[in-house]
């Protein structure tokens, strides 16, 4: 019998076993407690509102943070493209089994 | 400069992104960091977005799911949330809002709540999204959303009567 790796389980902080998916509910009445719930609960949107509101800048700020992400990955990638050139530049030089210009591996002679 | 393309979209989600981050992680600096890895994260893929949900949601649905990764990686730190200080900024609505009482219990009670059902009441009662759209943006079936808003309604509303009973 196996169980399920940690990995596998659900990780959003529900309790064990806790059937929150409950497929089986009477959907229609579910809407009506819903609908219920949506007239006593007053303030709480505009608590949550209050809560979550973002700074008032945010748009400017990810602006420049998302610039700067965007720059550091760009002039990261450059600078493996020339470690790169440069590697294969050195291997190129070292490399004593080249062939020759014309092609023809040495050793082989044009019997024709 | 950035693409015209990429400012619109930072303009039109930036706002929501944080919410989603902020309810999830509750902590203001990293929620900004979670906003523009989003951004970032949905410029990078816009070319394969095939358009079959709503930029809104499809965006919304990035945030939750980097929101959940920064919120893994915050535990793979092994710190707990409240042993986290929040980082300095200067236009907290929580140290603004004194007159609110019951700011600080929904706070509270948003935190107990699991991460799915944190993004769903903020999509739902901050954002306006339909059952359907914030069902598409965290890829789970209506009837689950339904149900976690409803209990989820139900925990914040018990203890904002809490507090107004004490006061």
């Amino acid at each position: 019998m196996s169980h399920p790796a940690p990995e596998d389980q659900p990780d959003d902080g529900s309790p064990p076993g806790e059937d929150l998916d409950d497929h089986a509910v009477d959907e229609a009445a579910l809407d009506a407690e819903l609908a219920e719930a949506e007239q006593a609960q007053g303030d709480l949107g505009v608590s949550l509102r209050a809560l979550l509101e973002p700074p008032g800048d945010i748009e400017q700020r990810t602006a420049d943070g998302v610039d700067r992400s965007l720059h550091g990955r760009s002039a990261l990638s450059l600078g493996m493209d020339l470690l790169g050139l440069g590697w294969l530049t050195i291997t190129t030089i070292l490399t004593d089994d080249l062939p020759p210009a014309d092609g023809v591996p040495e050793g082989i002679d044009d019997e024709d | 400069m950035l693409d015209r393309q990429l400012s619109e979209l930072i303009n039109e989600h930036a706002d929501a992104v944080f919410r989603v981050a902020y309810g999830i992680l509750h902590d203001r600096g990293l929620a900004e960091d979670v906003v523009q890895e989003t951004m970032v994260k949905a410029w990078e893929s816009l070319g394969s977005f095939r358009g079959d949900a709503s930029t809104r949601t499809w965006v919304l649905r990035i945030a939750h799911n980097t929101s959940i990764s920064a919120l893994r990686r915050r535990r793979d730190q092994a710190m707990a949330p409240e042993d986290l200080p929040e980082r300095a900024s200067s236009d907290d609505p929580s140290a603004r809002a004194d007159g609110m009482a019951n700011l600080a219990a929904v706070r509270h009670a948003l935190e107990g709540l699991d991460e799915v059902s944190r993004t769903i009441v903020v999509l739902r009662e901050v954002e306006g999204l339909t059952y359907q759209q914030i069902a598409d943006a965290l890829e789970v079936p209506v009837p689950t959303v339904k149900t976690r808003l409803l209990r989820a309604r139900r925990t914040l509303q018990a203890a904002v009567d809490r507090t107004e009973e004490e006061r």
